[in-house]
């Protein structure tokens, strides 16, 4: 059970860590989103029941960390934990530089999600300058860190089902078999 | 028929994506749910903020007492070791006397600005990249409320967002969701201080016509009843005047050094005039 749970418990240690260092690893800028790669990391490792709930999870931790809209950050970091899952099980993404991509997307999909919902509650007035910069700044902070945050992450690949998909090859191979 | 049990997993994404749908709606229709929901957050996490603090406070310390002065040579032991006491005692003292003028300094703020006041401690800043926050080691136990102002000796830091009993989430004047009523101290001409979303922060609604210079401090109106009158919140650094629209853009420095926040102070009494 630990171990499944590993790369959340270093999720969150990362969290944590951005919260009291965030002045030494990039002073003067804007933080890197440290939990949207923990998340689209676990989206390579986890199960869709598992990982969506602890996607949701970090997310509450960091909308009460930062003292924003408590859902905020969970609806958006469960629905791109879902869809990096989706992506990942389509296509074989298993290079580092796949991965960053991967989170490149993420923070996308997530500035979109975040810009709608204030739109929505009228909570914020934006320019397509602005936005378009924020994106760029938050991708180039974000992929930068994330090589060091893969890093530090365990590994629990057999919880993401492949080796359920290996036991049932298995299983009707044998019985291919046995029937022979 | 839809087989439930194979789509369980798909079925608990949809549902936990409502349910924070669910608390989104109840902050953003400002239901005192939405608040109750941050209290609870805040208290579960701030004693991990706090053990993490102190982790990383004694990890720095270590850092900067001992590491560097391992692996001394033999021969040169007495040397460094008496080199070492003097750094140790030189860190100690620049510590002190840094330690000293940050006491100063909020001595004087409270001379010129007669309001209570509560010193707390910055514990961590925020993890969201979308917003410019500190949660700092007081909170309602301390008196301190929502929207009380945060400051030090330097200028305006920002206001409450959030307050649980031991910790209180602060909201950083260069926010792009924070709003100051300034003036510029000159000219006395009145603007509205929004934060920029990086390190800046700008000035709105200032005519066209009305004269403002780089190098302007801007300071406090007090209008809001927020931020007692005076406080510096920045500096002018830009100004453009373009050819069209009704105001100009002004872009100040802010006061206050957010990237080494150490000691902030929240002014927890009502705001009133120094008399004389």
């Amino acid at each position: 059970m630990f171990r499944k749970l590993s790369p959340f418990v270093v999720g969150l240690l990362w969290v944590f860590a951005t919260t009291a260092l965030q002045v030494f690893l990039f002073p003067g800028f804007r933080s890197p989103d440290v939990v949207l790669i923990v998340v689209v990391i676990m989206s390579f490792q986890y199960p869709l029941l598992l990982g969506g709930g602890l996607a949701f999870a970090l997310g509450i931790v960091q909308d009460v960390l930062s003292g924003g809209i408590i859902g905020l950050n969970a609806l958006t970091k469960t629905m791109i934990f879902a869809l990096s899952r989706w992506i990942a099980r389509r296509f074989y993404l298993s290079t580092m530089l796949a991965k960053i991509a991967m989170i490149a997307f993420g923070v996308l999909v997530d500035l979109l999600l975040v810009t709608a919902i204030m739109l929505m509650g009228k909570m914020v007035h934006l320019s397509f300058s602005f936005f378009v910069r924020q994106l760029t700044v938050q991708i180039l902070l974000t992929c930068l860190l994330s090589p060091l945050v893969m890093i530090s992450m365990p590994k629990v690949s057999d919880v993401s089902g492949s080796g359920k998909k290996e036991r049932f090859f298995n299983a009707h191979t044998k019985g291919r078999v046995r029937g022979r | 028929m839809l087989d439930l049990r194979k789509h369980r997993a798909s079925l608990v994404i949809l549902l936990l994506i409502l349910c924070a749908s669910f608390f989104i709606y109840l902050q953003l229709s400002n239901r005192p749910a939405g608040d109750a929901l941050h209290t609870a957050g805040l208290r579960i996490l701030s004693p991990f903020q706090h053990a993490f603090h102190w982790g990383v406070d004694t990890v720095r310390s270590v850092l900067k007492n001992y590491v560097f002065l391992v692996n001394v040579r033999e021969e040169n032991r007495q040397l460094q070791e008496e080199v070492s006491r003097l750094k140790r005692e030189n860190s100690d003292l620049r510590e002190s006397a840094q330690g000293f003028e940050r006491l100063r300094n909020l001595l004087l703020f409270k001379e010129r600005f007669p309001v209570t006041m509560v010193t707390a401690e910055v514990l961590a800043y925020s993890p969201s990249a979308w917003l410019r926050t500190i949660v700092i080691n007081k909170g309602e136990r301390d008196g301190v409320k929502k929207d009380m102002p945060v400051v030090t000796w330097e200028g305006v830091v920002g206001r409450i967002l959030r307050t649980s009993p031991h910790v209180a989430v602060v909201l950083l004047v260069i926010d792009r969701n924070s709003a100051v009523d300034a003036v510029v101290q000159r000219t006395r001409t009145q603007g509205i201080v929004e934060g920029g979303g990086g390190a800046r922060c700008y000035v709105r609604y200032v005519p066209r016509a009305e004269d403002v210079q780089v190098g302007d401090t801007i300071i406090t109106s007090g209008m809001e009843g927020i931020f007692p009158k005076g406080l510096s919140v920045g500096e002018v650094a830009r100004v453009v005047k373009k050819d069209y629209g009704l105001f100009q853009e002004i872009e100040i420095i802010p006061s206050a050094h957010f990237s080494r926040l150490e000691e902030v102070m929240v002014i927890v009494s009502p705001v009133r005039e120094k008399e004389g």
